[in-house]
């Protein structure tokens, strides 16, 4: 999968949130978030707004590709 | 606590029922001859506990089912679970079909070539117990991180639709087992007919109920709500996948059936196409899940 994420490190610094919590204020299910997190599934662009929402950071803060496209890696 | 009282109280009711069936039918099997003109009134209030202790039976059943409904384990173990609630509720159904039969050995066969209908009793009879033992060990080793399904239905928990798709994927392999058996045993064309539909329609039971009572639970919201968007992906990929691989069954039953290249009536083209559908499609969920 090209798309990583910091979901799981943004959850542990604000209060430890669960996959449960994250999922019931974005409207998916748990299985879902955890999908996202593992990188088995490519969030559509209003989910990531709307975790990038919860977080309260940009969706480049959060997302980034794993492999250089020719665009801007944001892999930290 | 209470629950633990409940669960033994249950169960020994239920053992209880067992071993009154068990000699009930022994005794019933013995006295009840052809040379008998009718049953005696002794003969009729065993019958009738017999009934009776097969409602016990059944109540401990629901429970159960409520029981194993209201802490699925959160682990891989879910799979056990799935395929113990649908057999489950065979064997729940299964009961209506005691009563039925000896019924039939009572009233509309008067003790005439009733052997397959006691021998029947007898393999249903174990197989509730079997059921009711393995619900007992169940219910009193409640695993460690469990789900409520009943809340899970409340906050749309995913593993409602996990559920849901593994008791697909084992009703539609019943219902592959189901269309086995009624082309194996030898029965006249109409019987065997009759005896695919028995089997298919206890075979779908279990996924029907829990497909109506999702449908009836969503009935409210529009159908871009019923799923989130992975699971909508999911869906999508299975329901292809389904198409796909579905395709080649569906010609040779076209071409088949117009040729009359195998003598096999739509009905059971229409039972394999669907459990084979089913099954692909419930699966294919699971695993991406």
């Amino acid at each position: 999968m090209e798309l990583g994420n910091h979901i799981r490190k943004l959850r542990f610094e604000n209060d430890e949130m669960s996959q449960q919590t994250l999922a019931e204020k974005i409207g998916v299910t748990r299985m879902t978030i955890y999908s996202i997190e593992k990188g088995k599934y490519v969030p559509s662009t209003v989910l990531a707004l709307k975790i990038a929402q919860v977080f309260n950071k940009s969706v480049e803060d959060i997302f980034f590709l794993n492999k250089d496209f020719g665009g801007n890696s944001n892999e930290t | 606590m209470k629950h633990k009282k409940i669960n033994n109280s249950l169960f020994l009711i239920s053992l209880a029922g067992f071993l009154y069936n068990f000699i009930g039918y022994f005794y019933l099997r013995s006295v009840l001859v052809p040379s008998l003109p009718k049953p005696t009134s002794q003969m009729i209030t065993l019958g009738n506990f017999l009934i009776f202790s097969l409602f016990c039976i059944g109540i401990y059943h629901l429970y159960i089912l409520y029981q194993i409904l209201k802490s699925l384990p959160s682990s891989e173990k879910i799979w056990l679970q799935s395929a113990y609630l649908v057999i489950l509720i065979l064997s729940g159904i299964t009961l209506l079909s005691d009563v039925t039969l000896l019924s039939e050995i009572g009233k509309e066969y008067p003790f005439w070539n009733v052997t397959g209908q006691w021998n029947m009793l007898f393999v249903f009879t174990i197989f509730h117990l079997f059921i009711v033992v393995v619900g007992f060990i169940l219910i009193q080793k409640k695993p460690i991180s469990s789900i409520n399904l009943f809340e899970a239905l409340k906050s749309d928990q995913d593993i409602w639709f996990l559920t849901l798709n593994q008791i697909g994927a084992i009703c539609g392999l019943l219902g592959f087992v189901a269309f086995i058996l009624s082309l194996t045993i030898q029965l006249p064309d109409r019987f065997r007919d009759a005896l695919l539909l028995i089997f298919s329609t206890l075979a779908a039971i279990p996924w029907i109920a829990f497909i109506t009572f999702w449908f009836f639970k969503n009935r409210k919201k529009t159908p871009s709500q019923w799923l989130d968007e992975k699971q909508t992906q999911d869906a999508t990929i299975a329901a292809f996948i389904t198409l796909i691989i579905s395709m080649p069954l569906i010609m040779i039953s076209t071409f088949t059936t117009g040729a009359n290249l195998i003598p096999l009536s739509s009905s059971y083209w229409l039972a394999l196409t669907f459990f084979f559908q089913l099954s692909i499609f419930s699966i294919t969920v699971t695993f991406r899940s």
